[in-house]
């Protein structure tokens, strides 16, 4: 089939980022450059700790992708919101997690069951009218000895890799308070595990815990917030810190030699109106609301805050920086440099120095993007348009963001960057709500429509995060809601709504392959091998929450068939 | 032989008219109904806890939860639905969340929504005679020493994971690592140096720890673990060798340190409001 390209000025492209970056693309060859790539395994939620979703398997590739055939299907028997998760693969085990809290263990050469595990909730532990309501888990994380998985009812509980047996389990906190629960996977970072919670939208004061891996102790709590008498507090008005916000809600990355956690952080609380929770007379370039909407470096050992880069300071869009942190080691200037890619809801794509939070460079992945004009020398947001009280606003991208949580991918072979991105504009009407401990604060609402004159909701793009330049473009009728996955095979691995599982050339973004799985796709697919064999997996199932409300809107008059399966494609055995 | 998935027809633009024509055709039908304070307080309550991208959207026109605006609802309907919840849904009871006050004024307002300006609910008890049963009674209202000592308990600011509700489950709300509380002390000193037999020493390899035992069974020992905070839930099987002893050195004194004798005079005042 032929591509089609998107022709960059057809639409308001009316943002022109300053290019900091202006080197060529180049190699990663230099010795003793982070590897993020996986090999047999799938260990952590974004392959590795590095979250690159990038595996260095190339038995699968450009040449022989079209022969890929189903090799197994499991169903989880857990329907109604789809499977979200993103697999772990270890030493031939795939361990999955499902929305109501159920742990497979599968053999990951066959699909058969080994153990099940099902999460026992705490009566009533869904707190009215909070966030908490959202059913969905998005992966768990695998120790020596354990899985590791969040909870709905806000607990962290870990189950014997080997049985499946409950071995510890510490509630968090408690979800009827603060109205938050645990969606996203937690991260190993060496005898730790560490999690976030859901609940950005909320009035609640964000954190993240690290627990012992082998006794589920705590070790130490990092709050997005600064408490009082603390650096950072004084970016609160009043009492607004306790209702600030700022869930890290998805999953972050871990340099070992750095000793550095990275996590994004959420968007303050209430989402689009500051005026509670602006002190008098600072201005947003000393930073407001720290460290909402931010990316946080962290001492591994300690929890404490190394560095902080706040993306949108004094938030009022619902811009969650929560998304994940891609490190990598790029030339720049003829200089080798740590540097980490971070896109939030805004779509702007960040690129900071990871030793030390330097802003170097920032584009827009979304061609529609009203929400700010440019971006300063120094990473500033210039010409923002805000939401009123009262008022009605348009603003391009949408609180659903200009790329969902579902999670981009990189290839250390071509450089770059591969990311579903929306194209949506909303109204948002403000107000200055009351904050409640644990209820919903979002300070307004929004309704959600397509940019004038575009006729497609999304595209998935290529993008050098050295120069801010997209290398390709495919567009996509619907929004893209899964992540991302790329292989040494030069292949870029995506599902859409209507069930297509797609395999793209990594280098030219041509469609090369695709299989109908019977479901829509809302989850992370991820490549392992066994006995030298390689298998693609991909979860299938639409989260049918989609199907109704403000999401809906990305797909009007659709509803996509729901479901929860993993389907494992392998290529066929040699004669 | 390809299907270029990318293609298909679209409906879009007419979204946002339709949902920008909803919005205004709410606000004018049902303008009248904000007129009185009670419906004013509802549509407050209703914008806190019913309304967002997640749930009932604002004036009720739906987000990812249905529509609530225009539906035909009868008051009792609105009622007993917002005070028990749709069961397996994510729709949850707000009967024991909400204050009398609140629920009536955000029944009446939801009642507004559908063209109901009288329901005649009665406003201390929105639910009394409506043959509605809440499952369980909801927080009986408190005031001064007895309401401060209730923030206290439930702390997650200052105190933080030092706060009584990370060991105690009191009025629906905490982790019940002990027991409900039965006998509240009689003075700040008795709840310092409170008896705490309950807590036994759990020998586990070469390690010993101060744990609250939930069972004991042929599959094995489920039990607190109280040496740090939030006390860990461990589960030991069988077939892993482990002993336990009576008493610990665990102390309840050592625990609750992030309270001034007057912070904690109040809090044993609202344990006892709560038991009259
Ligand atoms: C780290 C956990 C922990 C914290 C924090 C904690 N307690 Fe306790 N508490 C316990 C345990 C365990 C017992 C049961 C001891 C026993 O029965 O042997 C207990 C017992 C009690 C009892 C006795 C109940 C009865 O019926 O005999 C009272 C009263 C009490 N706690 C009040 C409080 C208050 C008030 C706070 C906050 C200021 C608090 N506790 C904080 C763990 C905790």
């Amino acid at each position: 089939m032929t591509r089609t390209f998107h022709n960059l000025c057809q639409h308001s492209r009316h943002l022109l980022y300053l290019f900091l970056l202006i080197t060529p693309p180049s190699v990663l060859s230099q010795q003793g450059a982070l590897d993020g790539a996986t090999g047999a395994d799938w260990p952590s939620y974004g392959g590795s700790q590095a979250a690159w979703r990038y595996s260095g398997l190339d038995q699968v590739n450009r040449s022989n992708v079209h022969q890929l055939r189903p090799a197994w299907v499991f169903n989880t028997d857990d329907y109604g919101d789809g499977l979200t998760s993103t697999p772990i693969v270890i030493d031939g085990v795939m361990y999955i997690s499902t929305k109501s809290n159920w742990i497979y263990a599968l053999d990951a050469a066959s699909g058969e069951v080994l153990w099940k595990y099902e999460h026992a909730f705490r009566p009533d532990f869904v707190k009215p009218g909070s966030a908490g309501a959202f059913v969905q888990s998005r992966g768990v994380a695998v120790s020596e000895n354990h899985v590791i998985m969040g909870t709905l009812d806000h607990a962290l509980v870990a189950v014997d890799r080997q049985t499946g047996r409950e071995a510890w389990k510490v509630y968090v906190d408690d979800s009827r308070q603060c109205g938050c629960n645990i969606l996203s996977a937690p991260l190993i970072v060496k005898d730790m595990v560490i999690v976030g919670q859901n609940g950005g939208d909320g009035a609640f004061r964000g954190y993240l815990t690290a627990f012992d891996t082998e006794t589920g102790r705590f070790r130490w709590r990092f709050h997005v917030i600064p408490g009082p008498g603390e650096p950072g507090h004084d970016s609160w008005k009043g009492d607004s810190w306790k209702y600030g916000g700022g869930a890290p809600w998805m999953t972050g990355s871990y340099d070992p030699e750095l000793n550095l956690v990275y996590w994004g952080t959420g968007n303050a609380a209430g989402d689009f109106y500051s005026g509670d929770r602006t002190p008098d007379g600072r201005a947003d370039e000393d930073g407001i609301n720290l460290y909402t909407a931010s990316v946080v470096a962290l001492h591994a050992n300690t929890g404490e805050l190394a560095w902080h880069y706040q993306e949108v300071p004094r938030d009022v869009w619902d811009f969650d920086s929560a998304y994940e942190v891609i490190l990598m080691d790029r030339e720049i200037n003829g200089r080798d440099r740590k540097i980490l890619a971070h896109m939030n809801k805004s779509g702007v794509l960040f690129v900071l120095d990871r030793t030390n939070g330097e802003y170097l460079g920032a584009f827009s992945t979304t061609e529609v993007s009203t929400w700010i004009t440019g971006i300063g020398e120094n990473g500033e947001l210039l010409g923002r348009k805000e939401p009123k009280v009262g008022e009605t606003v348009n603003v391009c991208p949408t609180p659903l963001g200009g790329r969902g949580w579902n999670q981009m991918a990189f290839s250390p072979r071509t450089g770059l960057l591969y990311s579903p991105t929306i194209e949506f504009c909303t109204d948002i009407t403000a107000n200055d709500q009351e904050a409640r401990e644990g209820n919903f604060y979002s300070s307004g609402g929004f309704i959600n429509g397509l940019p004038e004159g575009r006729e497609s909701y999304g595209h998935l793009d290529a993008w050098n995060p050295v120069t801010g330049e997209r290398v390709w473009s495919v567009p996509s009728q619907f929004a893209l809601m899964a992540s991302i996955l790329t292989t040494a095979g030069d292949l870029v691995f995506t599902g859409d709504p209507e069930g297509w599982f797609l395999a793209f050339d990594a280098l030219s973004g041509e469609l090369l392959w695709q299989f109908q799985t019977g479901a829509g796709h809302r989850g992370s697919s991820v490549a392992y091998a066994i006995d030298g064999k390689q298998f693609i997996a991909t979860p299938v199932g639409w989260q049918s929450s989609l199907n109704a409300g403000m999401v809906s809107a990305l797909f009007p008059g659709e509803t996509f068939r729901s479901g929860s399966a993993m389907m494992v494609f392998t290529l066929p055995e040699m004669p | 032989m390809m299907k270029n998935h990318m293609k298909r027809t679209l409906k879009s633009a007419l979204l946002v008219v339709m949902g920008l024509a909803v919005n205004a055709t709410l606000s004018s039908a049902f303008a009248a109904s904000l007129d009185d304070p009670v419906s004013q307080r509802g549509e407050e309550i209703y914008r806190t806890t019913c309304s967002n991208s997640f749930c009932h959207g604002p004036g009720g026109i739906a987000a990812s939860a249905p529509r609530l605006a225009a539906r035909g609802f009868d008051a009792l309907y609105i009622a007993a639905v917002t005070a028990n919840g749709v069961p397996d849904t994510q729709m949850v009871g707000f009967a024991n969340a909400l204050s009398s006050e609140d629920l009536n004024a955000v029944l009446t307002y939801v009642a507004g929504l559908n063209g109901i300006t009288n329901p005649q609910f009665t406003p201390d008890n929105p639910l009394a005679g409506l043959g509605i049963e809440v499952a369980n009674p909801k927080r009986i209202p408190l005031a001064g020493a007895e309401q401060e000592g209730r923030e206290l308990f439930f702390d997650a600011y200052d105190k933080g994971l030092a706060r009584c509700s990370t060991c105690h489950e009191v009025e629906g709300i905490g982790i019940p690592v002990a027991a409900p509380i039965l006998n509240v002390p009689a003075t700040v000193r008795a709840l310092r140096n409170l008896d705490t037999a309950a807590v036994q020493t759990v020998h586990l390899g070469d390690e010993d720890m101060p744990a609250v035992i939930l069972a004991q069974g042929i599959s094995g020992t489920l039990f607190y673990d109280l040496t740090v905070v939030p006390p860990v839930m461990r589960t030991i099987p069988a077939e892993v060798p482990l002993s336990i002893s009576e008493g610990s050195t665990w102390e309840h004194v050592d625990w609750i340190g992030a309270y001034s004798t007057a912070e904690l005079e109040k809090v044993l005042a609202f344990l006892r409001a709560i038991r009259r």
